[in-house]
């Protein structure tokens, strides 16, 4: 009789005690969405070496032995989630981007466009009524509002590029953060498996952090052989190892992003944010640009063919360059206003003839000036629409790929109940063993001695 | 496929959310009674709403110019007809003292009436329609007398315009030098054809009075050429008006279609996004279903 059967069932019960421990932990972590659910590995432990020659007292079984405590976590899954996370964080960021500019024109029903219908009906009324000194200033009032109205338009715009490059300034420094948090993960992580230690928990809070970094980037992740990731974007390299860059974003509009004095184009939220700054609000800028600079040039056109009741004529009705600086002429006075053709201050055909210009002259490529506000506000609109539509996409791909992930790494509270139950008798077995070697020991000791 | 607690929450709330907001979607649409509320609700019927929106406020301008050119023609109208009226009683006139059966007296009386007509036929010539002359063109007044008491046209050529449709613009006044013959040889226009008339009439001049006759009826013409032609453009200006009208009600008509929503449709739909919010409410609260755990002891 020997005491080996009081450490086999010792190591069985430190064995249960240990698995138990993990489904408790497992459990408490169930809804914790970076959590990657954790299982025991057992073995039985080294035997030891019967008498040599006696087959009936072979290798003589020791027990068990917890060999390691292993993440459940499905590297492919991890890959699919960040690739749509990217894409889903870019998609994003555009849709909001381009939610934000399609207000430019003004409501929808009460813009840009009828601004310019209650500028032609100014003149129409001006027309009827050339010596209305009324008349003559509710053209200048109306004038000023379409102006005003395509002003405001593109200062919208830049008011957006500048929120743009307040966004990505802040996800610049949060992106600074989960690199550095990387890096130092990475060098927490070396240390633990170097010294044969599962870091479980560093590896989930570096995942979480991975997680954000490609939504905020779409950058290209790899494990690095010392258990380290790099986090890569073209061939920019933003975390090796324990070392990670740090990205500055520009405070301009439209803003970009570079690491040290490189340039640097991301994808991800970060990425979508500065493709609407760079490439969306600055080409509705320059339409807009067009559509100011082809209203003045046909309103001043026939404008200038007219004659004020102070006899001027050649007078511009609007100046400006562009739509930042489109204004009614800030010279032109009630007088000026040219609503006559011949002079005579009861004449208002020069009004006519400006309205009928207005209506009818195809200035801009071929469209009329009304019909380029509408389909300037049709593109602004559609864009805006199939941003969002594809934002919609990306989300629903996303969370698919976020259950599929989770359906391999999260917990199923079952299962842990399955294993309580399955430890907790290996526990009361084990007890058992204890206790009938315990038994045995005491008839041997006690029971003989007396 | 194996099913994890989370992925069991993930999906009720993202199936709740997704419902929740078909939901709210509908009810904006109720609520607000349109489909476009935005561009991007649908841009291309947006563009074209917008289109038919911009043409209403023309035509709502165009209707404006009508509706001010009809009142120019009616005032114009009445004029003329009084200048007809006026004229037919100096023909009755110029005809019983052609007669030669008057005494000096009444040829006297005569004489003093058409001194007045030519005076009222001056004051129906420079009749305003809100302030403006109506035979005048451009100018102030279409006519002045001088301190002789002779009559000259002061007007202008001025062509008042009323643009009436998108594609009609008129001319709405008569120029006073046609109708009053100013264009005619010296001393045959309206009113020195009248003052010799009354002077002949005050000598018994008959042989002036006779030849007065032709003058006179050729003025008398001129008068009512402007009513045919003032009657014209009445009609042109009136159609235009009743397509202005016509036009507007299909084009509020078209926009609505794009715009507004089909109520009983948009109520029906709001319907089902409710049932299935509420479905999905259930799916949610039969999924969280007790675990393993509520049956061990």
């Amino acid at each position: 009789m020997s005491f080996s059967s009081l450490t086999i069932g010792a190591s069985a019960l430190y064995a249960a005690q240990r698995a138990v421990e993990v489904a408790a932990h497992n459990v408490a972590n169930a809804n914790n969405e970076g959590f990657t659910r954790q299982r025991v590995t057992i073995s039985s432990s080294l035997p030891t070496p019967g008498t040599a020659g006696m087959r009936g007292d072979g290798d003589r079984g020791t027990g068990v032995t917890v060999l390691d405590v292993s993440r459940l976590r499905d590297r492919l899954a991890d890959v699919a989630y960040r690739t749509e996370a990217g894409v889903n964080g870019s998609t994003g960021a555009r849709s909001e981007a381009l939610g934000r500019a399609e207000t430019v024109l003004g409501t929808y029903a009460d813009g840009a466009p009828e601004q310019l219908s209650a500028f032609l009906a100014a003149w129409d009324q001006l027309s009827l009524t050339p010596t209305d000194a009324a008349a003559r200033s509710s053209v200048l009032t109306a004038g000023q509002q379409l102006a005003d109205g395509i002003t405001g338009a593109r200062q919208k715009l830049d008011a957006v590029g500048h929120e743009l490059s307040l966004r990505v300034g802040n996800d610049v420094d949060e992106l600074n953060g989960l690199l550095g948090s990387v890096a130092k993960l990475n060098d927490e992580i070396i240390k633990a498996t170097t010294g044969d230690r599962q870091p479980n928990d560093l590896l989930d809070q570096r995942d979480v952090a991975l997680d954000r970094i490609s939504a905020l980037t779409g950058a290209r992740i790899d494990a690095q052989p010392s258990g380290a990731v790099s986090v890569t974007v073209g061939s920019t390299v933003l975390v090796s190892g324990i070392t990670a860059q740090t990205l500055t974003a520009s405070s301009t509009n439209p803003v970009s992003v570079s690491v040290g004095a490189t340039p640097l184009a991301l994808a991800g939220e970060i990425g979508g944010y500065v493709a609407a700054a760079t490439v969306d609000l600055p080409s509705y800028g320059t339409q807009l640009d067009t559509l100011a600079v082809g209203l003045r040039d046909v309103v001043n056109a026939a404008h200038r063919q007219g004659v004020g009741t102070d006899s001027s004529t050649g007078l511009d009705f609007f100046s400006g360059t562009d739509a930042a600086t489109l204004s009614v002429n800030p010279s032109l006075t009630l007088a000026g206003v040219a609503a006559s053709q011949g002079g005579a201050s009861a004449d208002g055909n020069n009004a006519l003839a400006l309205t009928a210009s207005l209506r009818t002259a195809t200035a801009l490529g071929g469209q009329t000036v009304g019909d380029a506000l509408r389909a300037f506000g049709g593109r602004v609109g559609q864009a805006a629409a199939d941003a969002g539509r594809n934002a919609r996409t990306a989300s629903a791909s996303l969370v698919s790929a976020q259950a599929a992930r989770s359906s391999a790494d999260g917990v199923s509270v079952d299962e842990e109940m399955v294993d309580l139950v399955r430890y907790q008798h290996s526990y009361e077995a084990a007890a058992r063993v204890i206790s009938v070697a315990d038994g045995m020991l005491d008839k041997l000791i006690n029971g003989m001695l007396r | 496929m194996r099913v994890s607690s989370i992925s069991t929450y993930l999906t009720s709330s993202q199936s709740l959310g997704a419902a929740l907001e078909r939901v709210q979607r509908q009810q904006a649409q109720v609520g607000s009674g349109k489909t476009l509320t935005r561009w991007s609700d649908d841009a291309a019927a947006a563009a074209s709403a917008e289109r038919y929106r911009g043409q209403e406020a023309d035509w709502t301008s165009f209707r404006r110019t009508a509706t001010d050119a009809k009142s120019w023609l009616g005032t114009a109208d009445g004029a003329l007809q009084s200048m007809s009226f006026v004229l037919s009683r100096v023909k009755q006139l110029a005809v019983s003292a052609a007669s030669g059966a008057l005494t000096d007296a009444s040829r006297k009386a005569v004489a003093d009436e058409l001194d007045q007509l030519k005076g009222e036929l001056r004051d129906v010539g420079n009749t305003t329609h809100l302030g403006r002359s109506l035979f005048g063109g451009f100018g102030a007044a279409a006519l002045t007398t001088d301190a002789a008491g002779t009559v000259t046209y002061a007007g202008d050529d001025g062509e008042v315009k009323r643009q009436v449709s998108p594609t009609i613009t008129l001319q709405v006044n008569v120029s006073g030098r046609d109708v009053f013959g100013f264009n005619a040889p010296p001393g045959e226009d309206l009113f020195s054809m009248l003052t010799s008339l009354s002077t002949a009439v005050r000598a018994g001049d008959s042989a002036t009075i006779a030849s007065s006759q032709t003058t006179l009826k050729a003025r008398h013409d001129d008068v009512l050429r402007g009513l045919a032609q003032v009657g014209t453009t009445t009609n042109r200006v009136e159609n235009a008006y009743d397509t202005g009208g016509v036009a507007l009600q299909d084009l509020a008509s078209r926009r609505s279609e794009l715009e507004d929503v089909d109520l009983a449709d948009a109520v029906l739909k709001m319907n089902a996004a409710q049932a299935s919010y509420t479905a999905a409410l259930g799916a949610a609260s039969r999924a969280n279903l007790p675990s393993l755990a509520d049956f061990l002891h």
